[in-house]
């Protein structure tokens, strides 16, 4: 939920922006650099089906 | 006919319901709950079932039975595929089903990074053979060929040069008349379909999808829900209560005492009110006006600062010796070069971010238990126990865990179920908040060790004495237990793999005053720290590259001598054998030099940047880590990156290795910079993660990069050993790069300026 509200605001985050919007989630198994390129991933994948890139 | 599979299994489970004298309430939540719950019953009868990991249904159906419990780590996953690799089956349609707990699967305890190793792979092929086997030979037999002439794949057996070909469903009949194979041939690797490469998570949809079933989430027909107001302090007993404005509460049944256990109080309840309601949001209300005055406990003043400074004084004297090689306190007195420092590393809390829950009935002497562990056999043999009912009547199930990292093997949450349930007659579900979990779990150790050492001119290591005091686990189990135990101090102090002439390990008095327990990576967090980051400042009073100081104290390649070591009793080797699991030189070396090469050991960084490196075995593996970190003039800490290299003999699901190394990584991150449970008053300081703090997205590392090293030796663990060696990486990363040695975890903001 947090990611997706980070990409509806910001379509373009950086990682840092990831790392900002994603600072109150918990992952107590440790998939935090998974997270952060998952959505990476998605930010692009968003920015390509909306033509914005 | 899955159809009649599916029935039967349903059947079987509500039959099941029944027997225990449950009421089914058909609700939509109850329906979805009760479906869902289905996965984890039994099996149907009438299924050919070669192995009691699986069972094959007269339509061809696949049924693999998982036997080990699923944290996240992927186990169902991982066993499934090496059971589907080597019957052929097709991977898309087979059904996994959930073991409850019962001793014919074996150790059901995912515990100690076991679930692969220790022969877990062999057996798990063997059943997937020995069922192929009987189906090519069923298919042989009907087609009067061969039977090294059929293959299997994808739930087809298939006779290649007459084109005929037979889907399982077709041979099931036959094959269970066939007669069983003296011996079972296993498929080479270059034949595996799934075995060594990356096969999805099994149960992934149906956790992004929220039809997967946690502890928490579980349920039974007519159950209560009860929350605990714990004894703040272990050993505490409920002196008087006032239930008053608790039973005023909408939804609040009852409040019951439940009796404390007295230390070692074990896997059994700890004690306290249970608030019994219809919601948790009422038991929880309910708990929060409940008045109680606790009675005075033994542990009432247990203070972390005051037991540090106990500790200290445990550590600066002579200690119990546990392992004796040659004269080091006469080498160290009269040693040109000497070094000496104390490590302190606080208790630690698992935090799974699901707390424990377990729903347990109770109906005369029959018991049915879902619940979040990671042992069914250990709540089955301690229910039975408990209750003083035979262990055939106690039926364990297993969920979901949403995380465990040891918790969850210690089944008092159950407990406290199944007291209730037979208290009020009800089918009772225990649940845990985060508070509980975190305030009155099982903490991890607290540990204070000092080492000293003295070097020769080249630097070349020529005596070590260690000393620890650090309260043990079977504290929480027996009396008298005041020492850090063998099986504690052969994670790393024991087991020490260093060519050094003259070692002497003591141990000081370490009494526990909360419930031990064991925690990821068990006494090899706190006994790793020390060792690790003590032999890289050795190096640097050496005048020695670490990297270049490791490789000399290793000595040549070499297999040890563990049989002569110095040790009263033969030395513990994470139950392998010294035979099968030698302590290997070369292994170390390797995952040590892979780490340094694929993290650039030796290159120039700027100011206020450092790598640091330190190398481990733990579980049976070997690993190595190289962290870089960067501080800013002002102390604030950022991590580039990490490499870890890990040796497990053999990945059999590659991407599950690395997100265990991954997770290693980042857990081991939070033991180094941010988590410290301590207590004062004998209570638990840090009750929730604004206090206990994790590591979070922006203090993880920017890149974590995982080097597989496929040395093709046994297998060993992997859920565990990731973590030993990435928190004195990380502390001498720290030291190289601003020159100040930490010493005490967790780091917080001693690196701090104003």
């Amino acid at each position: 939920m947090a990611a997706a509200a980070l990409i509806k605001k910001k379509p373009h985050p950086t990682e840092a922006d990831v790392d900002e919007a994603m600072s109150l989630v918990i992952c107590r198994c440790g998939t935090y650099t998974r997270i952060r390129e998952a959505i990476m991933a998605a930010a692009g994948m968003a920015t390509t089906t909306t033509g914005g890139r | 006919m899955a159809t009649t599979a599916k029935g039967l299994a349903r059947r079987d489970f509500l039959g099941k319901l029944a027997a225990s004298g449950l009421v089914i309430a058909v609700t939509s939540t109850g329906v979805r709950r009760l479906e869902a719950m289905e996965r984890f019953a039994p099996g149907a009868d009438g299924d050919w079932a070669p192995s009691v990991f699986l069972r094959i249904a007269n339509d061809g159906t696949v049924f693999i039975t998982c036997h080990r419990s699923e944290m996240g780590q992927g186990i169902r996953t991982g066993l499934a595929m090496v059971v589907a690799d080597e019957l052929g089956a097709d991977f898309a349609t087979i059904k996994l089903e959930q073991a409850i707990g019962d001793a014919k699967y074996g150790s059901q305890n995912t515990d100690g990074s076991s679930s692969i190793r220790g022969g877990e792979y062999q057996r798990l092929r063997e059943a997937g053979a020995a069922a192929r086997t009987l189906l090519e030979a069923a298919a042989a037999d009907t087609w009067g060929v061969s039977a090294s002439s059929v293959t299997t794949r994808n739930s087809v057996v298939s006779h290649a040069a007459s084109g005929r070909s037979a889907p399982f469903a077709q041979l099931v009949g036959k094959a269970r008349t066939m007669p069983v194979p003296a011996k079972v041939t296993l498929k080479d690797a270059s034949q595996f379909t799934m075995i060594g490469k990356t096969v999805p998570g099994i149960d992934l949809k149906d956790v992004l999808t929220g039809k997967a079933i946690f502890g928490q989430d579980a349920t039974m027909p007519g159950m209560k829900i009860a929350v605990i107001l714990h004894p703040p302090v272990y050993g505490a007993k409920v002196a008087s209560f006032d239930a008053a404005a608790a039973l005023k509460v909408k939804g609040v049944e009852q409040v019951i005492e439940i009796p404390t256990t007295p230390p070692p109080s074990g896997f059994l309840p700890l004690g306290g009110l249970a608030v019994i309601a219809t919601s948790t949001w009422a038991a929880l209300q309910g708990r929060s006006k409940l008045k109680v005055t606790w009675g005075a406990s033994p542990n009432d003043s247990y203070d972390s600062a005051a037991y540090r400074t106990q500790l200290e004084g445990e550590v600066r004297k002579e200690g119990k010796v546990e392992r004796n090689v040659g004269d080091a306190p006469g080498a160290l007195a009269k040693a040109s070069k000497k070094v000496e420092a104390e490590y302190y590393a606080p208790h630690l809390a698992h935090a799974p971010m699901e707390p424990p829950a377990a729903v347990v009935s109770v109906t005369g002497d029959k018991v049915l238990a879902y619940a979040c562990t990671q042992d069914p056999q250990t709540v089955r043999n301690t229910l039975a126990e408990f209750l003083k009912v035979p262990k055939e009547n106690v039926e364990a199930h297993v969920t979901l865990l949403g995380g465990a990292f040891g918790r969850k093997s210690k089944p008092d949450y159950v407990c406290e179920a199944a007291w209730l349930s037979r208290k009020t007659g009800a089918p009772i579900k225990v649940v845990w908040t985060r508070e509980d979990d975190l305030g009155v779990g099982y903490p991890h150790t607290v540990s204070m060790q000092r080492i000293e050492a003295a070097m020769d001119a080249s630097g070349k290591l020529v005596a070590w004495r260690h000393r620890v005091a650090s309260p043990p686990i079977p504290s929480t189990f027996a009396p008298g237990q005041e020492y850090h135990s063998v099986d504690e101090l052969s994670l790393g102090v024991l087991d020490l793999p260093y060519e050094i002439p003259n070692v002497r390990v003591e141990v000081g008095k370490a009494p526990a005053h909360v419930r031990i327990g064991w925690f990821r990576s068990v006494s090899n967090v706190p006994q790793a720290f020390a060792i690790c980051s003590f032999l890289d400042e050795c190096a640097h009073a050496a005048g020695k590259d670490p990297l270049d100081f490791l490789h000399q104290a290793m000595g040549p390649d070499r297999i040890l001598d563990t049989a002569n070591w110095g040790t009263e009793k033969p030395l513990p080797n994470y139950g392998g054998t010294w035979a099968e699991h030698p302590l290997d030189i070369a292994r170390l070396r390797r995952v040590l030099d892979t780490a340094a090469k694929e993290a650039g050991w030796g290159k120039k960084l700027p100011k206020g940047e450092g790598l640091g490196i330190a190398v481990h075995r733990s579980f049976l593996t070997y690993v190595a880590s190289v962290v870089h970190v960067k501080v800013s003039p002002k102390g604030a800490i950022t991590i580039p990156r990490v490499d870890i290299a890990m040796d497990c003999g053999y990945a059999v699901h590659p991407d599950r290795v690395r997100s265990q190394c991954e997770g290693a990584v980042i857990m081991s991150l939070s033991n180094a910079m941010t988590s410290e449970l301590s207590f004062k008053g004998g209570k638990a300081v840090q009750t929730n993660l604004n206090q206990y703090k994790v590591v979070r997205m922006a203090q993880a590392p920017k890149v974590t990069k995982v080097h597989l090293v496929h040395s093709g030796g046994p297998i060993g663990g992997v859920g565990e050993p990731g973590v030993p060696p990435v928190a004195p990486a990380f502390a001498n990363a720290l030291f190289a790069a601003t020159g100040r040695r930490i010493r005490t975890l967790p780091i917080g903001p001693q690196l701090a300026k104003a």
